[in-house]
């Protein structure tokens, strides 16, 4: 009855009651929307950076390089020869070297040069078809085929450039051989090719000798893997491969590195730059560094959803002390009929939680909407989707019982004026 | 002091055998909510809540349940059965005070308080108040104490305390 009638309270009054939930969501959605995005943005960056130790690629900012080669987001540093590459893919401290070459895309869907090992590092099997064998034959990750309604055996033209609408490759069409599974990563916005299809649309001299040696060696590449995935077969695929290759023509972007020997984290970088014209950064590295940089971004937003936070208490507040003068009759009157000082207490109590309960309830909701739209813009620039369904316990049980610490705060000094009021001379004053 | 607002500061106020001053103010406020029933010179109710509600929630206060049929009972003595799903708001004065006797008499005391009871009620309405606290007092066989100075009012009792 205390509950119905603190329910009623809130109804009665609803330009206070909807000025303390229109405050109280505002911080809660805010709040939560940054818990979520940092939470899952971190989550998206370290799942990516697995299994890649460090990244080589063209002098330039190691940033960029980490952002261009693992994430996909900024244009790459610039091309390295690959014979100066395999140098290092085949020095004994790596275990396994995946080399990455850029050029195209297709309907701003970059085309990504690469063995077969990228795809099986993030984790992504085929959903249908088979592993890209020849030249202009590529695998679509599912979010693009699921975008652009791609099927196995469907052709296409790429551009050039990494943006939609570059010079398009009429001469070269690429074939799709199968479809990814989706992994929740970035390959899933990338269409998968060999390194000599990128090279041969690229303009090589002997266009034809290239696709004729690649043909054979990735159909021996393939086999070996039926065999084993043991790095080590890998390793010596990419050595044959490039044997194959005529160095000064061939071309890599970045190669992702995964060492043996961690010593070499602390090692390449100086040892690289000073010798080569290459460089190498270490994903996690920079990733920390970008967190670092957002962090302070992320923590202004923070503060300021705790000030709103703060601002809907006090409104709370405000709201129930006001009203205390014109209910001072009312809880006379609950006290003649019987009402204890602890059932006023709890009245006041009860309306400042059920605000903070339904304030919190819109909070969570709006700032999961906000995240869904977030995440549709991030999806079509940045290729970065957001779970608005995600529930972090933790963080917004914390962020919970925050608002309900709020109310209770915001509740205590009107409810104790209420508990100690005294009723023969409030009704000797009516 | 009888209704138990405020504690002697010597002597003893009993009622129906229980000595308020014994009472602690838990007790107190039980006692008052069960035994006693007041009408104020201006009626005061929970805004927030209709007039049904206001009789559900004094029932409540006082002994734990809400009651609504007697509500509804008392409401259609008093001729009111068609506001009860009003706010006391939208009444008139004359209505509030007949809706504060049936709060009253809600959980059967023993004892009505009424302060002035008529005094901001025009003729036919204080008329229609004293009937209703005679006929719902000794229906309901509670003992009726009035202040008052309104003639209308005093004519009506025989047995007054002149002060």
């Amino acid at each position: 009855m205390i509950a119905k009638t603190a329910l009623k309270n809130i109804r009665y009054r609803p330009l206070n009651t909807a000025l303390s939930l229109v405050l109280l969501t505002a911080s809660v959605a805010i709040i939560s929307l940054l818990l979520l995005l940092q939470n899952q943005f971190e989550k998206k960056f370290s799942d990516n950076i697995d299994g890649i130790d460090l990244v080589l690629g063209a002098k330039g900012s190691p940033l960029q390089l980490i952002l261009s080669s693992v994430y996909q987001m900024d244009a790459p540093t610039g091309n390295i020869p690959l014979d100066s590459a395999q140098v290092w893919m085949k020095n004994p401290f790596v275990q396994s070297a995946i080399p990455l070459s850029f050029g195209d895309n297709y309907r701003g869907f970059k085309i990504v040069g690469t063995t077969p090992e990228y795809s099986q590092k993030y984790g992504a099997t085929l959903l249908s078809g088979t592993m890209f064998q020849k030249d202009f034959e590529v695998v679509v990750g599912n979010a693009i085929a699921e975008k652009l309604g791609l099927k196995v055996g469907q052709k296409f033209l790429g551009s050039h450039g990494d943006v939609e609408g570059g010079e398009v490759h009429e001469d070269h069409p690429y074939v799709i051989t199968g479809i990814l599974k989706p992994t929740g990563k970035v390959i899933d916005n990338l269409i998968l090719s060999n390194l000599s299809s990128v090279w041969a649309v690229h303009g090589s001299h002997d266009h034809s000798e290239e696709v004729t040696d690649d043909h054979v060696h990735s159909e021996a590449c393939n086999h070996e893997h039926e065999h084993s995935d043991a790095h080590d077969h890998n390793h010596s695929d990419q050595s044959s491969e490039t044997a194959h290759a005529q160095p000064e023509t061939r071309e890599i972007t970045a190669v992702l590195l995964k060492m043996r020997n961690k010593m070499a984290l602390v090692t390449w970088p100086r040892l690289i730059a000073a010798n080569t014209n290459m460089q190498v950064a270490s994903p996690a590295v920079e990733v920390n560094r970008l967190f670092t940089l957002f962090g302070v971004g992320i923590q202004a937003l923070q503060y300021l959803a705790y000030g709103i936070m703060l601002i809907s208490g006090i409104s709370i507040f405000i709201a129930l002390y006001n009203t205390l003068k014109e209910r001072k009759y009312e809880f006379a009157l609950m006290r003649i009929s019987g009402a204890g000082r602890f059932h006023l207490l709890k009245l006041i109590v009860f309306e400042s939680l059920f605000l903070c309960v339904i304030g919190f309830v819109f909070g969570i909701i709006s700032g999961r909407i906000a995240l869904y739209v977030i995440s549709g813009i991030a999806s079509d620039e940045y290729k970065m989707t957001f779970s608005p369904l995600e529930v972090l316990w933790e963080e917004e049980g914390l962020l919970f019982l925050l608002t309900i610490f709020t109310g209770f705060i915001a509740a205590l000094v009107p409810a104790i004026k209420a508990y100690s009021l005294n009723i023969s001379k409030t009704l000797a004053n009516a | 002091m009888l209704g138990g607002l405020l504690r002697p500061s010597s002597g003893s106020v009993s009622i129906a055998g229980t000595a308020l001053e014994s009472l602690s103010e838990r007790q107190l406020d039980a006692f008052r909510g069960r035994q006693i029933g007041m009408i104020l010179q201006e009626s005061h109710f929970v805004a927030a809540l209709s007039v049904l509600e206001n009789l559900q929630l004094a029932s409540w206060l006082a002994t734990g349940n809400q009651n609504s049929d007697r509500a509804l009972q008392l409401l259609a003595e008093l001729d009111l059965r068609d506001h009860a799903a009003k706010y006391t708001s939208q009444l008139s004065i004359g209505q509030k005070q007949r809706i504060s006797i049936a709060r009253a008499l809600i959980t059967s005391p023993s004892l009505v308080l009424a302060d002035e009871p008529t005094s901001s009620l025009d003729d036919e309405n204080a008329a229609i108040v004293t009937q209703l606290l005679k006929k719902l007092s000794q229906e309901y066989g509670a003992a009726l104490i009035i202040v008052t100075h309104d003639q209308r009012l005093k004519e009506q009792f025989t047995n007054s305390v002149v002060l």
